[in-house]
């Protein structure tokens, strides 16, 4: 089982080669800013076109300039996490969490059913009803990871999940994080500046220069 | 975010001028208030001619708030997030009503909706009999004009506003192009398009100059409420009053609505 992917977008051009032996390796992604991690995490997610080249997942071809071959976004089974603000401002925890669900076709009571169970499991039954406004980052980041995690993704992309979190709140997060990313099987990219995540989290990892 | 405020204290000047501003303002409403036969407020406003002026205004300025939905909605959609050439030129167009006399506009009308020789308003009575002018659709249609813009301009400022992180994540969670229209744009957008109704309707409730020029001042048929008032203080100035206190407190009530966007309490 592989990922490949050898192209460009028009805001800068990455050949990323990675064939992955292994598909529950986790893959960090380090770099200088602007050298277009996020814009790799979003060619893979189906939220930006290639401009030429290709993405193969699993020998399925996901996004071919040169045919326009092209799976959207809401059909590649991806799971993203971004710095902050990942939770839409206007549904409840337990909304949030069940919204991939519903998505997925599930009916309204059985995702919110699921939502309770997974709230509850994870202890922040308290929350359940909160709006994302009233949490705090380190609070909200870790519900947007709940719910990232919520049905089985095939691609898990995080944009520094971790690095708007105050000190005191990271190791708690990086943990869950680790044991949330090991669990998946699939492919599971992190971009981070953090050596720790790097090295606790992180299998191998893949420099944009 | 909070400003930063001045420490010092602006002139004596500034603060003579901005009295004058309020009173400049207030002056006349209040005096307004004080023209009012409170006694007879009720029975005034329920008299045939004012009854139906404002049953007329109520309908037709709802109808037009409901067209300008319609087209304002997807309007303010491809000026806010369809980049094309010219963009800018459409947009000066849409807005134009807004500063466009409105007896201009309702000239323009004419000579578009006309029955005799409008561009489009001959063809609709040659082949349908359809006439638009002088009918309360003619009233919607002027109303709807100049309130159009009042629409555009909220929804596609509401829509440039909206972080579209939030609509790409609603993709990555599986919601197809029409599941992200209707449970995060729309959503997001909500407050702007309330915003955008409220001036819109408030625009088309208030309407007179293209109103009178292309729908005419037919009592019970095309009589809007702002005609009635007009006629009204030539005949029966308590009646012109009641009338006037009945859209200042609708204007008044809109303005309350939108209270955290226009007047920024809060925050």
């Amino acid at each position: 089982m592989t990922l490949r992917l050898d192209g460009s977008v028009n805001l800068g051009t990455f050949t990323l080669k990675c064939e992955m032996a292994s598909e529950n390796e986790i893959i960090a992604i380090t770099g200088p800013n602007g050298v277009g991690k996020t814009t790799l995490l979003r060619v893979l997610a189906g939220l930006v076109k290639l401009t030429s080249g290709s993405l193969v997942i699993d020998d399925q071809i996901i996004d071919d300039a040169a045919t326009d071959e092209f799976v959207p976004a809401h059909q590649r089974n991806v799971s993203m996490v971004f710095q902050n603000e990942t939770l839409l401002p206007f549904l409840t925890v337990r909304d949030n969490i069940a919204f991939p669900l519903r998505m997925s076709g599930m009916s309204r009571s059985q995702s919110l059913d699921l939502a309770s169970d997974s709230i509850s499991s994870h202890g922040i039954s308290k929350f359940a009803n909160l709006l994302p406004r009233e949490l705090s980052g380190g609070q909200s980041q870790r519900v947007a990871l709940i719910r990232a995690f919520i049905r089985q993704p095939k691609l898990v992309l995080f944009d520094e999940p971790l690095s708007a979190l105050d000190e005191k709140a990271r190791p708690e997060l990086r943990n869950f994080l680790r044991e949330q990313m090991s669990a998946v099987t699939g492919y599971k990219f992190l971009v981070t500046h953090d050596r720790q995540d790097v090295e606790q989290i992180c299998d191998r990892e893949i420099r944009l220069e | 975010m909070t400003k930063r405020r001045p420490i010092s204290r602006p002139p004596l000047f500034i603060y003579i001028g901005a009295m004058f501003g309020v009173v400049y303002i207030c002056l006349p409403l209040v005096s307004l208030l004080r023209n009012i036969s409170w006694g007879s407020l009720l029975s005034q406003l329920t008299d045939g001619p004012t009854l139906s002026a404002l049953r007329l205004s109520l309908v037709t300025s709802v109808a037009a708030t409901v067209l300008a939905l319609i087209l304002g909605l997807p309007l303010a959609w491809v000026l806010a997030r369809v980049p094309f050439r010219g963009n800018y030129l459409v947009r000066a167009f849409v807005m134009l009503p807004m500063v466009l006399p409105p007896v201009v506009g309702g000239v323009a009308l004419l000579a578009a909706y006309g029955k005799s020789n409008g561009l489009l308003g001959a063809l609709l009575f040659d082949s349908f009999g359809v006439q638009l002018t002088f009918s309360p659709i003619g009233v919607v249609i002027a109303e709807a004009f100049v309130a159009l813009p009042f629409l555009v301009m909220a929804v596609e400022g509401g829509l440039r506003a909206i972080d579209s992180r939030y609509e790409e994540l609603a993709s990555t969670m599986g919601a197809n192009e029409a599941k992200k229209f209707y449970l995060v744009t729309l959503r997001l957008l909500r407050p702007s398009l309330v915003a955008g109704i409220a001036v819109a309707w408030a625009r088309a409730l208030g309407e007179f100059g293209a109103t009178i020029t292309f729908a005419g001042n037919i009592q019970g048929r095309t009589q809007t409420t702002p005609l009635a008032v007009y006629l009204l203080l030539e005949s029966d100035p308590q009646a012109a009053y009641s009338l006037s206190f009945v859209l200042l407190v609708v204007c008044v009530l809109v303005l309350i609505s939108m209270r955290d966007r226009w007047l920024g309490s809060k925050r």
